[in-house]
């Protein structure tokens, strides 16, 4: 540190030396801008915890390069304006980030914010951007500031388009600025932004634009609306598949899957270009498919809800149960509150009378025994009380909890053997479908004349009996396995989820038993601290040995 | 009597009460008579004093009983293990019968001999008292079932009421029937099927027609349509029309005040607007039978500027109950009041209701104040605040007073307890449930919620700082504050939250403190303003109540005395066909001057006939020019065609044609317009001659005109 100063003192300008984010750097700032007067004191008192600190603002210290800022874990917002940072690097690992000032540097180019999705409020003022770019996972932006940068097209700022939480935008003070037509564009472009340049857009303004603008507005209108129904339909998508997802169903209901599986199977994708009756078959097996996985995936839908409804009767009954257990030891810790009330009051005046000295220790040595007594029965009782309640609780619900497993355990197996009809059925259309490939190829090999206009390699293969089996075969083949891997899948996930549950039910009522006792352990112990504290205060104007005669007692 | 003077005079005996009550429910369409018969005395002589009051409310709170689960529950609690011995229940209970068995003998005898006490005194003419009353019978909107209804009290009996004892005749304004059937055996063994000719004589010959059946009679045939025809009628009611407008329904108790003597009830009636004070009923609970020893009065009001609407008063505990209609301006919906309030205190005697030290119970409409408030409780030594739904979460606020003593005799602020609801947002470590404030002790308590599955819960408590030492600058000691963690596992919290938990309470405390202090004034000053309403009252009169609202009575007439004075402005404004020729002469202004003299009067006079000649002459003149031009075109148009016709191509005919009937249509409107001139001129004249011989400021001309003409 002496060092340091001494080399600090040799610099010519010190204001202008680069400054280097270090622990103490943000120390310093952190207690610069925390609290002042006594809390103050306090919270310097305490030491800076860099895990804890929501706020730091590292303002003016000639800063060239982010960094180092990955151990302030729980940081919210950061300000790191009026410094000479270039490039903006290394906040990665900021990713509860709220707010980010970048005012006042020399950034060219907007980069690496991807990981900051919950940033909010991003200010870029008077930098040296040029363009609007890599920003595409800030979706929770609110407020944007990039005025005073080099941005010199205004349509660039269509790209703000896409926020669809932005509200307030300043762009004052770039070179396109001086285009009167930039103020219209950006009023009648930014639909959801409220405030540009912390000013009300009013509706006027926004339709004069509109009307000058007419012809870029309509393409970016469409293609926002084209990206947006992509978006939707994608989330309902997903949304459908969690759905099925939850049943163990996902991708089953439709033809969805089976095309999937000749996707992922050259061969039989390779025999069916025969077309002819094949294509037919083809069909055909589709649609029993259709038809086995609708009886599947209705059942799997009635399944879950029942599964719901059991899971909310036990839930229901468990929750009663504690509600009525904790209400009860409440009423039991209240009145061990009421019966100590009297028996502390007596302590104190007892104190008072030693410390007054209008007695000595000896004369009232019983009066404090008798008491230290009288707690120690109603702290017996009261554990007693809290423990019997506590235990009852959980062995009433235990029997309940068994059968729970049990029931849960019956309804997936149900549900398994259902899916295993189905997935028979499966296998016996694939084998029917295999057969009647096989017959329908079997009638056009070595016919030259039918297979004209066949790809190459089909046409050779449909030439050598041999192969043609072979790859039927092979289609088969893979094809079962295709299945067998999907219903494996669905039994995995539904015994998986069942232990899950029953293990997870079970684990959290021996962690919530074990939670109380410690609780009521706890309790007690604070309890018992408490008293032997007050009885010390008193032993404190006493001598020692007295005071070893009463905490012999305890 | 007649109905119609019953009416008036809104009193009766039976007998017109039962021909005023048949005469509306016949005209209400229903198949009514008035019986004629016998009764018990009391329902005679309309005495009541022996029975229930039907009107007291009944306070007792309808407790809905949750609905039974739909379905078995399929997980039930092992139920806890039984340890008490079945013989001592067994035991116990035989015992707790045989003790309830005794007392219900006990109860048994008490209320037998109660009845024996209530039980009328004998009657020598029982069973010979002529009474009147009103017989509905089934057939008419929706009735099933003939019964009775007394007239005098409006109540409906069964026909085996008992204390009908025989029936000698009904009727109504379509016949007479008298009873053939004895009655030893009540009334209801009766037939009540009127045409029923061997249990019932009829007056006339003959049934209503809506009682009668052409079943297998020809109407056609003379002889059969003869003998089923009726023959004679009763005659028409010379009673005037019964009215009873909505005002006179208002107030239809006699003298505006009724009072029913009920079991030990007094049960009272007022018409509204009647009192001062806007009652409309009161019933008086007594203790005994000669209403003496009040227990309980309830009081129904209306119209009251104040909005009270009851008012229960027991005299027993000394508890008034005053319950409110919505819109208030304190939005306040109950207050119930002990009126032993300070009565050590001397000066409480006179004015016992205006202070805050009372024991009250106030209950408000919390969602039209800005404070949620819901409820106020003050005792003596207690003041609670229940909110409702406030956005701070504060639920009540509990104030404990010390005693007032002789050195202090104003009561000081002891304990403050607030209470918060749970705010989900927040760990329950962070979120306060109480905050106790001890001001003697200068201590704040802080306790907080509990969390999922704890029986104790963080407790936090401080020993405020000397401000006066630090100079108002709040230091934090470690010692001046302990708490307790119910995690075992959570860390200790740190000190500067701790210290901002201080600072905020303490400044939460004189938030608080001062609150109390306006709350208090407050009430104090709605407690003088409930008293002066209460001993001035005021009466609310709706804007639409055309008898009673005086303002806009007042208004009606300033209005119509307004039109009056304009349509008498208008009168007085006519032309004076003078005043042009006056304002030449004298100026303008010259309306009602004096009278003129001879010579100006003549010359006005001359003036304005002439000028009315003149102006007359010229417009018939105008007239006549133009329909001499007109009327030369049309014909010479005409000559032009009639010269042309043959070789005028059809464009040319049309338009002629078209021209020419709007011509004629011209000439043939300056032709009426002349006529009417001419048919008018001499009667204008006339008027105005007349006009003039009339005008005050000629009169003197006149006068000498008219001499001389009669000379």
């Amino acid at each position: 540190m002496t060092e340091k100063k001494s080399l600090n003192s040799l610099i010519i300008h010190p204001d202008i030396e680069p400054g280097v984010i270090d622990n103490a750097m943000i120390t310093r700032c952190i207690l610069e801008y925390g609290p002042t007067e006594e809390a103050g004191r306090l919270f310097a008192e305490e030491g800076v915890h860099l895990d804890e600190a929501p706020i730091v603002r590292l303002e003016f210290q000639n800063i060239l390069r982010i960094d180092h800022l990955w151990m302030l874990k729980s940081l919210r917002k950061l300000t790191l304006a009026h410094n000479l940072i270039e490039k903006i690097e290394n906040l990665e690992q900021l990713t509860g980030l709220n707010e980010l000032d970048l005012s006042f540097n020399k950034i060219e180019r907007i980069d690496n914010l991807e990981e900051l999705t919950n940033l909010e409020i991003l200010t870029l003022f008077h930098n040296r951007i040029r363009k609007l770019e890599n920003m595409d996972t800030l979706e929770k932006l609110m407020v944007f500031s990039i005025g005073d940068n080099l941005i010199e097209d205004y349509k660039e700022m269509a790209y703000l388009r896409r926020f669809r939480k932005l509200r307030s935008v300043s762009f004052k003070g770039n070179p396109c600025c001086d285009d009167p037509m930039t103020n219209q564009f950006l009023k009648s472009a930014l639909t959801r932004v409220t405030y540009l340049d912390y000013k009300l857009i009013t509706e006027e303004e926004r339709e004069a634009g509109v009307a000058l603008f007419r012809g870029i507005l309509r393409k970016l209108d469409d293609a926002d609306e084209k990206s947006e129904k992509a978006r939707i339909a994608k989330e309902e998508y997903d949304a459908r598949v969690e759905f099925y997802a939850m049943s163990f169903v996902e991708y089953l209901s439709g033809p969805e899957l089976i095309e999937s599986m000749f996707e992922k199977d050259p061969d039989g994708a390779l025999l069916l270009q025969v077309g002819g009756e094949l294509l037919g078959f083809f069909e055909q097996y589709k649609e029993q498919y259709v038809e086995t996985m609708a009886g599947l995936v209705e059942f799997a839908q009635g399944a879950y809800n029942t599964r719901q409804n059991e899971i909310k009767l036990f839930k229901d009954l468990v929750d009663t149960a504690l509600e009525e257990s904790v209400r009860n030891s409440k009423v039991v810790v209240e009145e061990y509150e009421a019966k100590k009330k009297p028996l502390v009051d007596q302590m104190n005046e007892i104190i008072t009378k030693v410390t007054t000295k209008q007695a000595t220790i000896e004369q009232i040595e019983p009066t404090i025994i008798d008491a230290g007594e009288a707690f120690n029965d109603l702290i017996y009782d009261l554990w007693k009380k809290l423990m019997t309640i506590e235990m009852t609780l959980y062995e009433r619900c235990e029997e309940s909890r068994v059968q729970f497993s049990v029931n849960m355990t019956e309804m997936i197996t149900k549900l398994l053997e259902i899916s295993r009809n189905a997935f028979g059925a499966w296998r016996e259309h694939e084998g029917m479908w295999s057969m009647r490939q096989f017959e329908s190829l079997s009638k056009l090999l070595g016919n030259k004349v039918m297979l004209g206009d066949a790809p190459p390699e089909l046409f050779e293969v449909m030439m050598d009996r041999d192969a043609m089996m072979n790859l039927v075969a092979q289609s088969s083949d893979n094809h079962m396995r295709f299945i067998d891997a999907r219903e494996d899948l669905l039994t995995t996930r539904a015994n998986k989820w069942r232990d899950d549950l029953v293990q997870g039910t079970n684990d959290n009522e021996v962690k919530r038993n074990r939670d109380r006792i410690t609780e009521i352990y706890y309790f007690i112990d604070n309890q018992r601290e408490e008293w032997t504290d007050m009885q010390m205060n008193m032993t404190e104007t006493v001598d020692p040995e007295t005071a070893a005669l009463l905490a012999d007692e305890f | 009597m007649s109905p119609y003077t019953a009416i008036v005079r809104r009193s009766g005996n039976p007998f017109e009460l039962a021909h005023v009550l048949v005469s509306w429910l016949v005209g209400a369409g229903y198949d009514a008579y008035v019986v004629v018969g016998c009764a018990k005395r009391d329902l005679c002589l309309a005495v009541r004093y022996r029975s229930e009051c039907p009107e007291i409310p009944d306070e007792n709170e309808v407790i809905e009983e949750p609905p039974p689960p739909e379905e078995e529950p399929r997980y039930r609690l092992v139920p806890l293990p039984d340890t008490t011995s079945k013989y001592c229940q067994e035991m116990d209970r035989k015992d707790a019968a045989k003790r309830q068995a005794e007392l219900d003998k006990i109860e048994d005898a008490r209320l037998k001999k109660i009845a024996d006490l209530e039980k009328p005194p004998d009657d020598p003419i029982d069973g010979w008292r002529t009474h009147a009353w009103v017989l509905l019978l089934p057939g008419f909107k929706g009735i099933e079932e003939p019964f009775f209804i007394e007239p005098s009290e409006g109540k409906h009996h069964p026909v085996n009421a008992p204390q009908y004892q025989k029936l000698d005749s009904v009727y109504n304004h379509e016949n007479y029937y008298v009873n053939l059937q004895k009655c030893d055996e009540g009334l209801g063994s009766l037939n009540y099927d009127l045409a029923d000719i061997t249990c019932w004589e009829h007056l006339l010959a003959g049934e209503p027609y809506f009682r009668r059946q052409f079943v297998g009679v020809d109407l056609a045939e003379k002889k059969s349509a003869f003998d089923t025809e009726k023959h004679l009628d009763v005659p028409a009611s010379w009673v005037e029309k019964l009215d009873i407008t909505a005002d006179n329904y208002e107030q239809r108790y006699p003298g505006s005040h009724k009072i029913i003597h009920y079991k030990k009830v007094l049960l009272e009636k007022f018409a509204p607007y009647s009192e001062r004070d806007g009652i409309v009923k009161r019933i008086k609970i007594f203790d005994d039978y000669a209403l003496t020893s009040p227990l309980i009065t309830y009081e129904w009001y209306k119209h009251r500027v104040d909005k009270m609407e009851t008012m229960k008063i027991d005299h027993v505990t000394k508890v008034v109950r005053e319950t409110f209609g919505v819109g208030r301006r304190d939005n306040l919906l109950k207050k119930v009041t002990n009126e032993q309030i300070f009565l050590e205190h001397t000066y409480s005697l006179d004015a016992p209701v205006v202070t805050v030290e009372g024991e009250r119970t106030l209950e408000f409409n919390y969602y039209a104040r800005l404070d949620h408030l819901t409820k106020l409780v003050c005792t003596m030594t207690t003041f609670d605040e229940y909110y409702t739904q406030r956005s701070d979460r504060l639920e009540s606020r509990q104030i404990l007073y010390t005693e007032p003593t002789k050195a202090e005799p104003k009561r000081q602020v002891k304990d403050i307890v607030e209470t918060y609801s749970r705010n989900y947002d927040i760990p329950s470590k962070e979120d306060i449930w109480k905050k106790i404030f001890h001001i003697p002790d200068e201590t704040i308590e802080l306790l907080y919620h509990y969390a999922y599955n704890f029986v104790t819960n963080n407790t936090r408590y401080f020993l405020k700082p000397n401000l006066a030492e630090t100079g108002g600058k709040i230091l934090f000691y470690p010692d001046k504050t302990s708490g307790y963690i119910a995690d075992p596992c959570a860390k200790q919290p740190r000190p500067l939250d701790v210290y901002y938990a201080l600072c905020d309470n303490m400044e939460w405390e004189n938030k608080t403190r001062k609150h109390i202090r306006d709350r208090e004034t407050d009430i104090n000053g709605y407690l003088r303003e409930r008293h002066k309403e209460l001993t001035e009252p005021l009466l609310l009169v709706a804007l639409f109540d055309t008898e009673r609202n005086e303002a806009a009575k007042r208004g009606w007439k300033e209005q119509e005395a307004q039109k009056a004075e304009i349509t008498e402005r208008e009168k007085e404004a006519e032309i004076d066909p003078l005043a042009p020729y006056l304002a030449r002469m004298f100026g303008s202004g010259h309306g009602s001057g004096a009278p003129l003299t001879i010579k100006e009067a003549t010359l006005i006079r001359d003036q304005c006939i002439n000028d009315f000649r003149a102006k007359q002459l010229a417009r018939q003149n105008l007239v006549q020019e133009r329909f001499d031009t007109l009327n030369a075109e049309y014909k010479a148009k005409r000559l032009w065609y009639l010269a042309n016709q043959f070789i005028l191509t059809p464009e040319k005919e049309s338009t002629y044609f078209a021209t020419s009937a709007e011509l004629a249509f011209k000439v043939h409107t300056l032709e009426v317009r002349l006529t009417r001139h001419k048919d008018l001129s001499a009667p204008r004249f006339k008027v105005l001659q007349e006009y003039l011989d009339k005008h005050p400021l000629l009169r003197e001309y006149n006068r000498m005109r008219h001499y001389y003409r009669l000379k």
